[in-house]
C-alpha cells in the first residue's frame, strides 16, 4: 500500500501523535533513569502497572486509576530502597514479583473478559481514540515541564550524590519526585504502547545517546530524536506489513542502532 | 485430604515445586552475591520469547527457552565481562528479546487463529499442570546444575565475593562468570516451567536475598536460602491445595510469601544496623563494600 495514502487514515495519525509524545517523555526520563542506575525500575514499573490495571478491572473501576495507584506507590517504595544499586535491584525485583502475584490473584478471581488488562501487556497503539491522544499530549507536556523544573538539581544529584548532598540539594525529595514522574510517564505510556514498548523507549534511545555524547543536553536531545525516529519508522513499518507488531520493530531498531554505537564507543576509549 | 496427597497432580506439583525451590535458592545465592538481579529477571523474560518462538515452530517450549536463554547469556557475556552495576546492556538485550517474543506471539496467533491473550498462559505457568515426562527433564537439568554448583562451590564463592583476589590467586574468574550465567539460564528455564515466567524471579531472588541479609556466613546463608525457598514453596502448595480459596493459583502465595520474607529480613537488617554505634556501622559498611 502507498505510504502517503496510509498517512491519511485517522488511526495512523492518532498512533503517530500519541506515540511521538510518549517517546519524547520516555527518552528524557530514560536519560536520568540510566544515569541513576534505575534501568531495572524502568522494567519493573510497566509490569507493576499491569498488576494495577488487573486490580482496577477486578474492582470494577477504570484501569487508569489502578495503573497510577500501583506505579506511583511502587515508585515511592523504590525511592526508599537504599542507595546501593546492588541491594536496590533485588528490592525492586521483589516488589515487582509481589505486584505480579497480586495481578495474578485479581485475574484468577475475575470471571469477566479481561481484554483491557491484556491490552496493557501487549499494547493497542493502532487503536487509540482522539480523546486518548489529547490526554496523552497534555500529560506528556506536564511531565516534560516537571522534569524541566527540577532539571539542574536532578542532573547534579544523578552525577554525584555526595557532593550534591553537601551543597544542600534535597536528594531524597529529588529521588521521590523523579520516580513519581517516571511512574506517571509509564502509566500514561503503557495504555498507548503496551508495557514492553515503554521499557524499550525508556532505555534504548537514552543508552544509545549516552554512547555518543557526555554532555547531558546533547545526549538528551539525541535520545529524543532517536526515540521519535524509532516510533515513526516502527509504526509505519507495522502499518505497511499489517500483521507485525509495532513493538517488535521499535525494539529491533533500538537494539540494531545500540550495538554498533556501543562497539564504536569501546574502540574510542581504547584509543585514548 | 489423603486422596489429594495420593493424586498424581499433587505429587508432581510437590516434587516439581521442591526441586525448583532448592535449585533456585542454591543458584540464587550466588546471583545475590554477584549482584545479577536484573540479568536474572531479564533471563526469565527472555524465556517468554523462547516459549513463544518454539510454539511458532512447533517445538517443545523447554528447548526453545533453553536455546534462547543460552544465546542471551553469551551475548551478555560478550557485551561485558563483569555485569555488575552495568544494567544498560542487560536492558537492551531484554527489550530486544521481548520484541522478538511479541513478534512470535503475534505470528503464532495469526497462524493458529488463537488470540494473543493465550500467550498470557505462558506468562503464568502452573505447578498444577506439570506432566510426568516434563518433570523428568526438569529433574535431569536440575541435578546437572546442582552437581556443577557443588563441584565449583569454593572457587565460585571466592570469585563471587572477591573477584580481584580470586584472579590473583589463579582462579579462572572469567570462565566462572560464563559458567555461572549458563547455570542461571538453566535454572530460570526450569523454574519458568514450574511456576511461570512472571513469578520465577520470586523464587530465585527472595529466599537468597533474605538469607544474605540474615547472616554473612556463606555456609549458613546458603542453608538458610534453601530452607526459606522450600518453606515458601511448601506453604504455597499446601494453601493452594487445601486452603479455603480454591481459585487462587500457587503463584500468588509464592509471590506473597517471598515478598513477606524478604521484607522482614530487610527490616531486621535495618533495625540491627541502627541499634549499633555509629563507628561500628561505618566499619560494617566498608567491610560489605
Amino acid at each position: 500500500m502507498d505510504l502517503f495514502e496510509l498517512l491519511h487514515y485517522a488511526f495512523l495519525q492518532n498512533a503517530l501523535s500519541a506515540s511521538c509524545a510518549v517517546a519524547a517523555c520516555a527518552a528524557v526520563i530514560g536519560y536520568f533513569l540510566i544515569g541513576r542506575g534505575l534501568t531495572f525500575a524502568g522494567h519493573a514499573l510497566p509490569n507493576i502497572g499491569f498488576a494495577g490495571a488487573a486490580g482496577a478491572v477486578f474492582f470494577g473501576i477504570a484501569p487508569v486509576l489502578g495503573l497510577f495507584a500501583f506505579t506511583i506507590g511502587a515508585a515511592i517504595v523504590f525511592a526508599f530502597l537504599g542507595k546501593e544499586v546492588h541491594e536496590r535491584d533485588l528490592g525492586i525485583g521483589v516488589v515487582m514479583t509481589f505486584c505480579l502475584g497480586l495481578g495474578l490473584f485479581f485475574l484468577a478471581l475475575y470471571s469477566g473478559y479481561a481484554e483491557r488488562v491484556y491490552g496493557i501487556l501487549f499494547g493497542t497503539i493502532l487503536g487509540i481514540s482522539d480523546t486518548e491522544v489529547h490526554l496523552t499530549l497534555i500529560s506528556s507536556l506536564v511531565t516534560l515541564v516537571g522534569i524541566a523544573a527540577i532539571y539542574r538539581p536532578l542532573l547534579f544529584s544523578s552525577a554525584g550524590t555526595e557532593s550534591a548532598a553537601a551543597r544542600g540539594v534535597p536528594i531524597r525529595f529529588l529521588a521521590v519526585a523523579f520516580l513519581v514522574l517516571t511512574a506517571a510517564t509509564v502509566s500514561l505510556a503503557v495504555q498507548v504502547t503496551g508495557s514492553l514498548l515503554v521499557f524499550t523507549l525508556l532505555v534504548g534511545p537514552a543508552a544509545t545517546a549516552r554512547t555518543f555524547s557526555r554532555r547531558p543536553s546533547a545526549a538528551i536531545g539525541l535520545a529524543v530524536l532517536l526515540a521519535e525516529a524509532y516510533v515513526v519508522v516502527g509504526i509505519l513499518l507495522a502499518a505497511i506489513t499489517k500483521t507485525l507488531p509495532v513493538s517488535f520493530f521499535v525494539a529491533s531498531l533500538s537494539f540494531g542502532v545500540y550495538v554498533p554505537s556501543r562497539l564504536l564507543q569501546k574502540r574510542k576509549t581504547w584509543k585514548r | 485430604m489423603e486422596e489429594i496427597i495420593k493424586s498424581e497432580i499433587f505429587r508432581n506439583a510437590f516434587f516439581g515445586g521442591s526441586l525448583t525451590a532448592v535449585l533456585c535458592a542454591a543458584v540464587g545465592y550466588f546471583m545475590v552475591l554477584r549482584a545479577l538481579a536484573f540479568a536474572s529477571e531479564a533471563l526469565t523474560d527472555i524465556g517468554f520469547a523462547g516459549a513463544t518462538g518454539s510454539a511458532l515452530l512447533g517445538l517443545t517450549p523447554f528447548w526453545g527457552m533453553l536455546g534462547l536463554s543460552l544465546l542471551a547469556v553469551l551475548t551478555l557475556g560478550a557485551l561485558r565481562d563483569r555485569l555488575k552495576g552495568r544494567d544498560v546492556e542487560v536492558g537492551m538485550v531484554l527489550s530486544f528479546a521481548l520484541g522478538l517474543g511479541v513478534l512470535f506471539l503475534s505470528l503464532y496467533s495469526h497462524s493458529s487463529g488463537t488470540h494473543a491473550s493465550s500467550g498470557v498462559r505462558i506468562l503464568f505457568g502452573s505447578l498444577m499442570s506439570l506432566s510426568g515426562s516434563l518433570l523428568l527433564v526438569l529433574t535431569l537439568v536440575a541435578v546437572i546444575v546442582l552437581l556443577i554448583l557443588a563441584a565449583t562451590f569454593r572457587p565460585l564463592l571466592f570469585a563471587s565475593v572477591d573477584p580481584s583476589s580470586a584472579r590473583a590467586k589463579g582462579v579462572p574468574t572469567k570462565a566462572l562468570d560464563y559458567a555461572f550465567l549458563v547455570l542461571l539460564a538453566a535454572t530460570t528455564v526450569v523454574s519458568i516451567q514450574a511456576i511461570g515466567i512472571l513469578l520465577a524471579f520470586a523464587l530465585i531472588s527472595a529466599p537468597a536475598g533474605a538469607a544474605h541479609k540474615l547472616t554473612r556466613n556463606p555456609g549458613l546463608a546458603f542453608l538458610a536460602a534453601l530452607l526459606l525457598g522450600l518453606g515458601i514453596t511448601w506453604s504455597g502448595i499446601f494453601l493452594a491445595f487445601f486452603g479455603p480459596w480454591s481459585r487462587i493459583p500457587v503463584g500468588v502465595y509464592i509471590a506473597t510469601f517471598s515478598a513477606l520474607i524478604y521484607g522482614l529480613a530487610l527490616l531486621r537488617d535495618r533495625f540491627r544496623i541502627r541499634s549499633r554505634p555509629e563507628a561500628c556501622r561505618h566499619n560494617e559498611r566498608e567491610i560489605h563494600e
